[in-house]
């Protein structure tokens, strides 16, 4: 910029726009480029963390790919994938280890990369053979006279969150007023861990009092019982079972689905009777045919030599496998030395009856200086107790409890007590491998328990019989694990209270669930849940 | 300049210049085009600074959403386990379990006697609340209760997030929603998101 003229007399002033307008334009491309930056970090941050993102799913789509793997092989170890997640696709590694392989527990560990990120979970899950804690494939027969005590309760052993389905029933069969399946009323009963409430047992601190039309069912109750049960709440009196009550039109899909009924079964007479609850549905759909493999439990009987005292004294090989008249005398021997029990694993060819007789010179008891033949009618114990094998038993030790019946009945009588692996010791391999099973003959007689009046079953572990459950008047079941009872072959127990798959007659039974205990079952295995899962760094 | 020049008389000195007019007047003209650009520069370094602010908030509300969202998603399905604090703001803390020690090792039970074998082992229980403009979180590793009531806010709580204008926990079905918002120069930005927790 010139202020004096030009030779002309003319000032120069050409390019000082030009200046002004490069200036302008320098500062606002500055500005502008600072701007971008910000921008473009912006961006650059929100890209990182939705690919971070996009690892972290791609690792969970990793962990169920691995379960449905393991699923279907328990051998599965683990392997490689790739999803697509928009616009271009994540890759998987998987690595499966055994966490304990008696209890199926697996760890899973499951890294996701996405571009270049990656994220890693690690998740211990268990894999067993049924999901529901009690298979009725047959009827459920339930009776309770009034005042009577007539109580089932389906639980879940471990409470806390929600679990998984707890039953599965062809046929509910409510024969009196008085029956009362999972109906909280505050009773109280000693089982083998302790006293509760019965409110308790389902993770309530106090007694839970609803209104039955209220639609807002407690989502813990929902949840724990999936799709088999749904309760209400009645302000006059207590919980109970909310199924429908229409034996034509059948549930189509789950309860849910159905037009809802709820069964009142109050503690005075004057309720509702309502009698065959359909669900035949329902069974088909979460029940599969299931059985246990008798050969195994026979090959871990004839290893079993915990009982070596006992044998020794009956002039018997030193294993657990018995015939039915050689047990008779191990029961007759255990009356005559009170309070000794068996160890391990026991397996007899024939029915058991606790509580029974023995017949002369059939046993000989030589734990003393001069043998001693059993007399003419002499009583066997009433309370017989399996426990799982001591520690100090060399490679025994740990080894769970179970009592095998092949071919005949299991009966507890004469006010008797059986009890399988109560002693709080290995659980998870006890409650994985234990309980008793019990075999109908070549021929399909037999397969049953029946635990006539006043007689107490306690145990950890599976419950299975081939032929159903009968419980008798004041009798009580107290069992932590799962109960698997079939009745499938014969059609026309469905409406017989001699044949039904489960028929509690007055009795308290008390099944807390634990999926751990479904692991001898064969068939139909399953994903029984996470039981774990965190994130690795 | 130049118009006056062409209409008036030769000056007496002969000498040719710019007025004292002209120069007053070129001053105006240029002080014009001048502050047009100062104001150019000036809003365009304001949005730059907005524009920075918005990024670093959000930057910063994203590291402490993903912070959050990894430890509730390790949390308890339980809804026992999970509580939700409506005190000075809706839904403003949240109270929950986890089963990581002190020294952040997730800790897994391993007594196999116990029904919960297997599953997390709490250790204790975290919340996350609001206080004033700050989101702290507060870990207690003397109980695995959680508590009825939010926690007093001890100064020494790490901060989790500065400049807080709202905060939002909310039970939605089975997940929990997470929502907030921060300002920073006067910039206010939200991010919400769902997250479920995982563990039994």
């Amino acid at each position: 910029m010139h202020l004096h003229g030009s030779p002309t007399g003319e000032r120069d002033e050409r390019g000082f726009a030009l200046i002004a307008l490069l200036v302008t334009i320098f500062v606002v491309t500055i500005v502008g480029m600072n701007m971008v930056a910000f921008m473009n970090s912006d961006i650059t941050h929100a890209g990182i963390q939705g690919d971070v993102s996009r690892a972290f799913y791609v690792a969970h789509g990793g962990l169920r790919d691995a379960i449905e793997r393991l699923v279907a092989n328990q051998a599965y170890t683990g392997g490689t994938g790739s999803i697509f997640v928009q616009p271009t696709n994540g890759s998987f590694t998987t690595a499966v280890t055994p966490w304990d392989a008696a209890a199926r527990i697996h760890q899973i560990t499951s890294t996701g990369q996405y571009g270049r990120y990656t994220r890693a979970i690690r998740a211990l899950v268990q894999i067993g053979a049924q999901a529901p804690a009690i298979v009725i494939r047959n009827a459920f027969l339930a009776e309770g006279a009034a005042g009577a005590p007539g109580r089932t309760y389906l639980a879940p052993y471990s409470r806390t969150g929600a679990g998984p389905d707890m039953g599965s029933f062809l046929k509910v069969n409510f024969r009196d007023t008085g029956v009362r399946i999972n109906a909280l009323t505050g009773y109280t009963f000693t089982l083998q861990d302790g006293t509760f409430a019965d409110y308790e047992l389902f993770g309530f601190a106090s007694l839970p009092r609803f209104h039955p039309n209220d639609p807002n069912i407690p989502p813990q109750l929902a949840g724990r019982f999936g799709k088999i049960m749904q309760f209400g709440f009645s302000s006059a009196d207590f919980a109970d079972l909310t199924v429908r009550n229409d034996p034509t039109n059948k549930c189509p899909d789950s309860v849910f689905a159905c037009p809802i009924s709820v069964l009142r079964a109050r503690n005075s007479a004057g309720g509702e009777n309502m009698t065959d609850l359909y669900l035949s549905s329902i069974e088909k759909q979460v029940a599969s045919l299931a059985t246990v493999d008798k050969t195994q439990l026979l090959a871990e009987a004839r290893a079993n030599s915990a009982n070596q005292g006992i044998n020794q004294d009956l002039g018997y090989n030193n294993d657990g496998e018995y015939s039915q008249a050689q047990f008779e005398c191990v029961l007759w021997y255990l009356a005559r030395h009170p309070g000794a029990p068996l160890y391990g694993q026991i397996y007899v060819g024939g029915s058991v009856t606790i509580g029974g007789r023995v017949q002369p010179n059939q046993c000989v008891d030589r734990s003393s200086g001069t043998p001693y033949p059993s007399q003419n009618n002499e009583a066997t114990t009433s309370t017989l107790m399996i426990r799982t094998v001591p520690s100090g038993s060399g490679p025994l030790a740990g080894n769970p409890a179970f009592l095998a019946v092949d071919g005949g009945d299991l009966t507890v009588q004469n006010n008797g007590t059986l009890q399988i692996g109560v002693a709080p010791a290995n659980f998870a391999r006890q409650i994985a491998e234990g309980g008793v099973f019990v075999f109908t003959s070549p021929s399909g007689q037999f397969g049953r328990i029946y635990f006539n009046a006043s007689s107490t079953f306690r145990g950890v572990g599976l419950a299975y019989t081939q032929n159903g459950v009968q419980l008798g008047p004041t009798s009580f079941l107290d069992l932590i694990g799962a109960s698997y009872n079939d009745g499938e072959g014969a059609p026309a127990c469905l409406n017989s209270p001699n044949c039904s798959s489960f028929r509690n007659w007055n009795a308290t039974a008390v099944i807390r669930f634990d999926p751990r205990a479904t692991s001898r079952l064969v068939g139909g295995r399953a994903f029984l849940g996470i039981l774990a899962w965190w994130q690795l760094p | 300049m130049r118009a006056y020049a062409r209409a008036g008389k030769p000056r007496p000195d002969g000498q040719s210049g710019a007025t004292l007019l002209e120069v007053v007047m070129a001053m105006a003209v240029l002080a014009i085009v001048l502050g047009g650009i100062y104001g150019v520069f000036v809003l365009a370094a304001k949005r730059a600074e907005q524009a920075q602010a918005r990024a670093r908030v959000q930057q910063e509300i994203r590291v402490a959403i993903d912070h959050m969202a990894r430890e509730l998603r390790e949390a308890s399905r339980d809804p026992a386990a999970v509580q939700f604090y409506n005190t000075a703001c809706t839904g403003c803390a949240i109270g929950f379990r986890t089963a990581r020690d002190a020294a952040g090792t997730f800790v897994v039970e391993t007594n196999n006697m116990l029904p919960t074998y297997g599953q997390p082992q709490w250790q204790g229980v975290v919340y996350i609340y609001r206080d004033g403009a700050m989101l702290k979180r507060h870990a207690d590793y003397s109980t695995t209760a959680v508590a009825g009531s939010p926690v007093t806010a001890p100064s020494t709580d790490p901060v989790v997030l500065s400049n807080v204008q709202e905060v939002e926990f909310r039970p939605t079905g089975n997940t929990i929603r997470l929502r907030l918002v921060a300002l920073q120069r006067n910039e206010l930005t939200a991010i919400q998101t769902d997250i479920e927790p995982e563990n039994p």
